[in-house]
């Protein structure tokens, strides 16, 4: 025996017109296999009338709060060690590129050599250096090089706050999804 | 939407931490109702309805205005549950399969345990009985009243996908209680002393 369409029926007795409330019924008599449904179905019903809200427990907000804090903290942490992996694998992968280039340049022993050569000579060109720059500022009048020393400074300390500027905002990043 | 929840709304959307708390204030009974409703233990209830407030918190700059606050957050802790509810049940496999190879069974009574549960339980035993997403549609449907409409936008599915779901949800539940309710009555009459 076909149940359709007095399953769908059942469930939506309130649209039904009288002529198919009559049929459904006269169908209800004859058929076990909607009787039951039907029954079972007026039994869940009245179950799902009004079924009761189970309310929070209590200081659940106050946990959020905590909870909230506690997240956000961790997820800025993981934001920041991502920058920074990220930062320090660039310059890993960077570092590698360019000695794979310098020896694809200059043969290994010729690099070994001249990197001994340059590390033995270092302290030298260390005094010679330090030798021009104070030949160098002697020349400069002193309220010109205040002024260049006053600049390189400004500059220095605005390029550091927005570096760290740049790296907190990164940080925050995770924490609410663009 | 009321003015004081539309500007609590603006207000969090622009990082307002104290008016996104307002907001879990008010509706932390809906959504812990239906973690609790969805996954049948106050714990596992309490753990969704934290973590849907929390996906809440990240994902409030991109909720639309003009759709309802409640079916928006209804909807991240319906899916969140539906994904639990699948999780929970590949690992509940993966112990019970466990189980059966290395421990005998040495319940005593399962039947009377079942029976309690059963008498306790009616609503609960009902609705556990669907497959989640079933489960979400009938508690949109009956717990908050959401139309088709609402449900189809909570859910994510085609509106003849939600009236298909919950036809066979209601199918099911009337199924489930004719049998629950059959085996209970054989049960009175199996332990009533014979005249």
């Amino acid at each position: 025996m076909s149940h359709l369409p007095f399953e769908n029926w059942i469930f939506n007795r309130e649209n039904l017109t009288s002529d198919q409330i009559a049929e459904l019924e006269a169908h209800l008599k004859s058929c076990q296999h909607c009787n039951r449904i039907q029954s079972g179905w007026s039994e869940v019903e009245q179950l799902l009338q009004k079924p009761p809200l189970t309310p929070a427990p209590p200081q659940f907000v106050n946990r959020f709060q905590a909870s909230l804090a506690q997240r956000k903290a961790l997820q800025q942490k993981r934001q920041i060690r991502a920058v920074f992996i990220g930062l320090g694998s660039a310059f890993v992968l960077l570092s590698i590129a360019f000695i794979v280039r310098l020896l694809w340049i200059i043969p290994p022993a010729q690099l070994l050599s001249d990197m001994i050569g340059w590390v033995a000579l270092a302290p030298q060109r260390w005094s010679e250096i330090q030798y021009i720059f104070f030949y160098w500022a002697g020349q400069i009048p002193p309220l010109a090089l205040m002024v260049f020393v006053f600049l390189l400074a400004g500059w220095s300390t605005l390029l550091l706050g927005l570096w760290f500027l740049t790296l907190q905002r990164l940080s925050h990043l995770g924490v609410h999804e663009q | 939407m009321i003015n004081h929840e539309m500007d609590m709304l603006i207000r969090a959307q622009n990082g307002d931490e104290e008016a996104f708390t307002s907001l879990v204030l008010q509706y932390q009974n809906p959504v812990y109702n239906l973690c609790y409703r969805m996954l049948g233990n106050a714990q596992e209830a309490e753990d969704a309805a934290q973590e849907t407030f929390w996906r809440a918190f990240q994902a409030i700059r991109r909720y639309d205005r003009n759709r309802s606050f409640a079916t928006w957050l209804l909807s991240i802790a319906a899916h969140y549950c539906i994904d639990q509810q699948r999780k929970k049940r590949i690992t509940t496999m993966e112990i019970e399969d466990w189980m059966e190879e290395v421990i005998p069974d040495h319940t005593p009574e399962p039947e009377k345990q079942v029976r309690e549960n059963e008498e306790r339980q009616s609503i609960q035993s009902l609705l556990s009985s669907l497959n989640p997403q079933d489960r979400a549609a009938v508690i949109l449907r009956y717990w908050y009243e959401c139309s088709e409409e609402e449900i189809s936008q909570a859910l994510q599915l085609s509106v003849s996908a939600v009236k298909s779901r919950l036809h066979r949800a209601r199918l099911r539940l009337a199924q489930q209680y004719q049998s629950q309710h059959y085996a209970m009555t054989e049960r009175i009459h199996d332990e009533s002393p014979a005249f």
